[in-house]
């Protein structure tokens, strides 16, 4: 679950440019168990190197998150298929903990609630897609 | 046939060993179905039926005299819910764990037993059906499970270290319990960097009360060996990077040496479908032996070895000359958890090979390896010695011994191992009986080797009734000194261990 670190820490931080014609896209993140921690997410749009050899095309982070759900908005995004990684830095030491094998230690999630097995799901089945409307999704993180 | 003809025959039936294992959920097969079926016919299935509703603490009715020294519980683990919904799991290591505590206060013993709350059995209650594939289920109903632990059923085995008690599994982490009232309190995590990674079920207790463990874990193709304080603390451990990595049910403990059997069955990565399955058994590329220095676990060497195939070691040794010495029940493949096991959760009967109780010889500088046969120790399982003992040399081994070539038929005798005297002493079980692991318990009073109990439970399928046996460990032949018995039956179990209150 290597795969997970790179993409999760940079996803929040760098992305690329914004369209013209864009919807907003207001994200719930829920199942947090404590408060006070970082919730950093990437929005992804394509398969290729999904989700931790990929740059996200944007992200949020956001700090001090309280327990159970959190929403935000992310502006900007054309018509088009996508997905969200995002992890929780429960202990805000600004790092994806894992375990020695690269299992994650710390809350993480996909939209659609996509789940991999030992690993991250595809970007086929974390995928949603926007169209010319705003739109609303919820996902949980948990470890 | 002399020594030298055994030892050829056996290597020569050792490098022929194939598997024979067989398919997973053709689609029509109702297991259910043929297992209750089959059990009208066959009334010693019931040892492999299930339950799914824990039991309440009972006190048990006591044949014969109780030592007055003997206090403390035993614990012992094994699967139990072998269905869930309508799915009847397809092997006999799926089912999940249930503690059972049998609890000595000097005068009088109970009995209660509880299911491991485990995050797996929490998902499926909730849905009301089997989500996940397990060790020998697969389908398109189930999934593979996101983690090793939401899949984790903690169903082999239980120990008591540093005051906790852990059910064991083999593929992740160890769940604690509560040692009273065997309530499940959560995963044990012993460090954040080893968080959620295989703790197998055959831990071993050094002389001086240092735990070492290690997992195997195929995904990642890696071993880890865990080395734990007596106080509990995780004080060392070591990655071994192993690609197609083999499977590692037990290891071994020196003075100076740890020592991992590694098996020609391999983990296939690219493989899919039930976890048993994607094991390829490939006599022709042999054996390893991986020996790690026990003060500097980073000294790893291997050693050839010839192909077979071991669930549990009873101990090790090193002798004058720096040979490591083992004695073990060796399988020449694993015929018997990849056919045997699976087909008796439908009621049919597979036979396969039975393993042999072997003394083994490996030199950690040439590379020597020898073995020689316990000739009476034929279709032997569940080795366990006096625990004091563990990791010097051993006088007494003790042994569940079956039929042979049906292991799934269950274990009838209970047989002790004198290798000073170079005599065993036995008791076979009534002829409606299969009976199940017997651990030693050390006499309190004593700190001579031997010198104790043996303990373990077994199935009255005719009566429907189970019972706990307690043997002098010096005298087993004269049979249980006394007998505990149930008013009904539990599963058949696997692993358990005795702690001194």
């Amino acid at each position: 679950m290597r795969f997970l670190k790179t993409a999760l820490i940079t996803s929040g931080v760098l992305f690329a440019g914004t369209a013209l014609h864009a919807a907003d896209l207001t994200v719930t993140v829920t199942g947090l168990e404590t408060p006070g921690g970082t919730i950093s997410v990437g929005v992804m749009d394509g398969a290729e190197g999904f989700p931790n050899k990929r740059k996200a095309l944007t992200g949020k982070r956001v700090e001090n998150a309280v327990a159970g759900s959190n929403s935000f908005t992310i502006g900007g995004l054309s018509a088009g298929r996508y997905a969200i990684a995002g992890w929780y830095d429960e202990n805000t030491n600004g790092k994806f903990d894992t375990n020695l094998m690269g299992m994650p230690n710390e809350p993480y999630g996909f939209s659609n609630d996509a789940r991999g097995s030992f690993g991250p799901p595809s970007f086929e089945d974390a995928s949603f897609v926007v169209g010319e409307e705003n739109l609303s999704i919820t996902f949980q993180m948990a470890k | 046939m002399d020594r030298r003809q055994l030892l050829q025959g056996f290597a020569l039936s050792l490098a022929a060993g194939m598997v024979t294992g067989s398919p997973v959920l053709a689609a029509g097969d109702n297991w259910k179905e043929d297992f209750t079926r089959a059990l009208k016919q066959k009334p010693w299935l019931l040892g492999y039926k299930g339950v799914d509703q824990n039991f309440k603490k009972t006190n048990l009715k006591i044949d014969g005299k109780l030592p007055e020294n003997l206090k403390g519980i035993f614990y012992r683990n094994g699967p139990a819910r072998h269905e869930v919904g309508d799915l009847r799991y397809r092997h006999w290591f799926d089912g999940d764990g249930m503690i059972h505590a049998f609890n000595f206060d000097g005068e009088s013993v109970t009995h209660h037993g509880r299911f491991v709350d485990t995050i797996k059995t929490e998902k499926e209650t909730e849905a009301g059906r089997a989500l996940f594939q397990t060790f020998g289920t697969a389908g398109s109903s189930l999934t593979s499970g996101c983690s090793a632990d939401e899949v984790n059923v903690a169903n082999i085995s239980v120990i008591k270290h540093n005051g906790e008690l852990l059910a064991l599994w083999e593929g992740g982490s160890a769940y604690r319990l509560d040692g009273e009232t065997l309530e499940t309190l959560g995963l044990k995590t012993w460090t954040e960097e080893t968080a959620g990674l295989p703790f197998s079920a055959h831990p071993r207790v050094d002389q001086d009360g240092t735990l070492w463990n290690f997992g195997y874990a195929p995904i990642f193709g890696a071993l880890i060996v865990y080395r734990i304080s007596p106080t509990g603390q995780l004080i060392d451990r070591a990655l071994v990077q192993k690609p197609a990595t083999p499977m590692v049910h037990d290891f071994l403990i020196t003075e100076n040496h740890l020592i991992l059997i590694l098996p020609p069955y391999h983990f296939d990565n690219a493989s899919e479908g039930a976890f048993v399955d994607r094991f390829n058994w490939s006599p022709e590329k042999g054996g390893r032996a991986l020996i790690i220095d026990k003060n500097n676990l980073a000294a790893q060497h291997e050693i050839e070895l010839p192909p077979f195939w071991v669930f549990h070691f009873a101990n090790a040794f090193e002798d004058s000359s720096g040979d490591i010495c083992f004695d073990a029940p060796i399988y020449q493949t694993p015929d018997v958890m990849t056919s045997s096991f699976r087909e008796i959760m439908r009621g049919n009967e597979v036979g396969s090979d039975s393993a042999q109780l072997m003394k083994c010889r490996l030199n950690p500088l040439t590379g020597n390896f020898d073995m020689t046969e316990i000739e009476e120790a034929v279709a032997s399982e569940f080795p366990r010695i006096d625990q004091r003992m563990q990791g010097r040399r051993h006088r007494f081994t003790a042994v569940m011994r079956g039929q042979e070539g049906a292991a799934y038929k269950g274990i009838n005798q209970l047989m002790s191992i004198d290798h000073q005297q170079q005599t065993t002493e036995s008791y076979t079980f009534p002829a409606t009986e299969m009976a199940e692991e017997h651990v030693f318990v050390p006499d309190p009073d004593s700190i001579e080797e031997g010198k104790g109990w043996l303990m373990g439970t077994s199935l009255d399928y005719k009566r429907g009734k189970s019972a706990l046996n307690l043997f002098d460990a010096q005298r087993v032949s004269d049979g249980p000194v006394a007998r505990m018995e149930m008013d009904y039956a539990i599963p058949l179990g696997l692993h358990g261990n005795f702690y001194s209150s």
